[in-house]
């Protein structure tokens, strides 16, 4: 029993001293083999959570309803013969740019991806989990976009799933310039505030990124919208990634320093796209 | 049989409550030590060798889906294994407050030994009191999360028959 006890402790001993001295090749088949498997556990998970909280909702709110149902009702009838009126001017606008010879897609080849975890199971990282991964064409390094901006860059790909690094964490840097007046700097996360509200389906609130390295030759100004610069290889130049708020100038007083509110809904995504090329 | 089976669902039932529980704000956003309760459940009820198997499986899982380099945390939930195991005969194993104690001092400690870590191999960019805020936070959710773990590992230990198998590897 004695002799079944030590070789298990050493047998532990040895994996460990492996598992850590892996090599990167069987790192990243590990890391992306736990990933594979779990990632179906976790999509439906998600899908049971969203399912429970809308019932909830539902039932809560029964006379609220009725009384927005009417409401809606109006709605619904009144946006009905917008749509009508949009669809004409959608075909309107989509030949006369048809025939000026403009192309409708966008500058990127993007990947639609769906939200299936948020936030480092460590803690100690503001991530997301994509339900894309290699076999989509997805890979390392690439820039991750929402509707709205820039939300951050893939770290982590395994075949089915691949992991986004947010732009509102301390390790994100982005090389970015201001539209207004091509003023460059380095936007850096600076984590989550310890205040707000838990719920399951946001990620906890993240403070404004920094700016930093703004050349004092420049003005800021309160609202300058904000793109990605293009340099670092990583995020494509032209990506809107939020507006400036607070200007200051930074310790040394060489430069300005500024607070960039990011401008995608980074708290409650449940879609993505992945910047392909 | 059915308790290995058994062993296999709980940790997955664990990694998946630990990666879709969000953090909890004031705590510095620390997440529900769900794992390491497993850890501490298996370490203070079970053989040692069950426990350090246990704690080497749940810390890969936790490496693996996380961004932590392979192999730090299952050192150290092998680590809190070992020591938990030693100690287990000075306190009743089953209590709520030997759990929630364990919980929260063992909590503590592997946050702050893997903030020292990744601090230390460059892997994270985090100001002191951030991270100070987060190990205190995660103490106070290691109390609370894992007598959860205990209580639940407990009624499905029972309710599985298996104390008989419980007893006898106390007694071993």
């Amino acid at each position: 029993m004695l002799r079944e006890k030590r070789f298990v402790f050493w047998l532990i001993a040895l994996l460990i001293v492996v598992v850590l001295n892996l090599p990167m090749t069987a790192t990243l088949a590990v890391r992306a083999g736990l990933r594979d498997n779990t990632a179906p556990f976790q999509n439906g998970m998600s899908f049971v959570i969203r399912r429970v909280r809308g019932l909830f909702s539902r039932v809560g709110h029964t006379s609220e309803m009725l009384l927005e149902k009417r409401k809606l009702q109006v709605e619904i009838a009144e946006l009905r013969s917008r749509l009508q009126r949009l669809e004409q001017f959608k075909t309107e606008n989509e030949t006369l740019r048809r025939q000026l010879g403009f192309s409708v897609l966008s500058p990127h080849r993007l990947l639609l991806c769906e939200v299936v975890a948020r936030g480092d199971m460590s803690g100690w990282w503001q991530t997301l989990r994509l339900s894309k991964g290699s076999d989509d064409g997805v890979s390392v390094g690439m820039a991750v976009v929402g509707i709205d901006g820039l939300i951050g860059r893939t770290v982590a790909v395994s075949k089915r799933s691949c992991d986004v690094l947010l732009i509102t964490d301390p390790s994100c840097k982005v090389a970015c310039k201001l539209v207004r007046n091509d003023a460059f700097g380095i936007m850096q996360g600076a984590g989550v505030t310890l205040g707000g509200r838990v719920s399951l389906e946001m990620l906890t609130s993240a403070k404004p990124c920094e700016m930093d390295y703004v050349s004092t030759e420049y003005e800021l100004q309160s609202g300058d919208v904000v793109h990605t610069a293009g340099l670092g290889g990583i995020f494509p130049e032209g990506l809107p990634v939020g507006r400036v708020g607070v200007v200051r100038l930074d310790h040394s007083g060489l430069y300005q320093q500024a607070a960039v509110i990011p401008s995608a809904n980074i708290g409650s995504l449940k879609y993505a796209f992945v910047v392909i090329e | 049989m059915i308790f290995w089976m058994l062993m296999l669902m709980a940790m997955l039932a664990a990694t998946l409550a630990q990666a879709l529980l969000p953090g909890v704000p004031f705590l510095g956003n620390a997440r529900f030590p769900a794992l390491l309760g497993l850890v501490l459940y298996y370490a203070l009820n079970h053989k040692l060798w069950v426990g350090i198997v246990v704690a080497f499986v749940a810390g890969i899982l936790q490496d693996g889906l996380s961004m932590v380099p392979l192999g730090y945390s299952a050192f150290l939930f092998c680590g809190v294994a070992a020591v938990a195991g030693r100690y287990r005969w000075l306190v009743l194993s089953e209590a709520a407050v030997t759990a929630a104690f364990f919980g929260a001092i063992a909590s503590f400690l592997v946050s702050i030994s893997l903030f020292l870590l990744l601090k230390q191999s460059g892997s994270i960019v985090c100001t002191g009191s951030v991270a100070l805020h987060r190990v205190l936070g995660s103490g106070v959710l290691g109390l609370v999360t894992v007598p959860v773990v205990f209580l639940s590992m407990s009624y499905l230990h029972r309710a599985l028959d298996l104390i008989e198998e419980e007893g006898a590897d106390v007694k071993a």
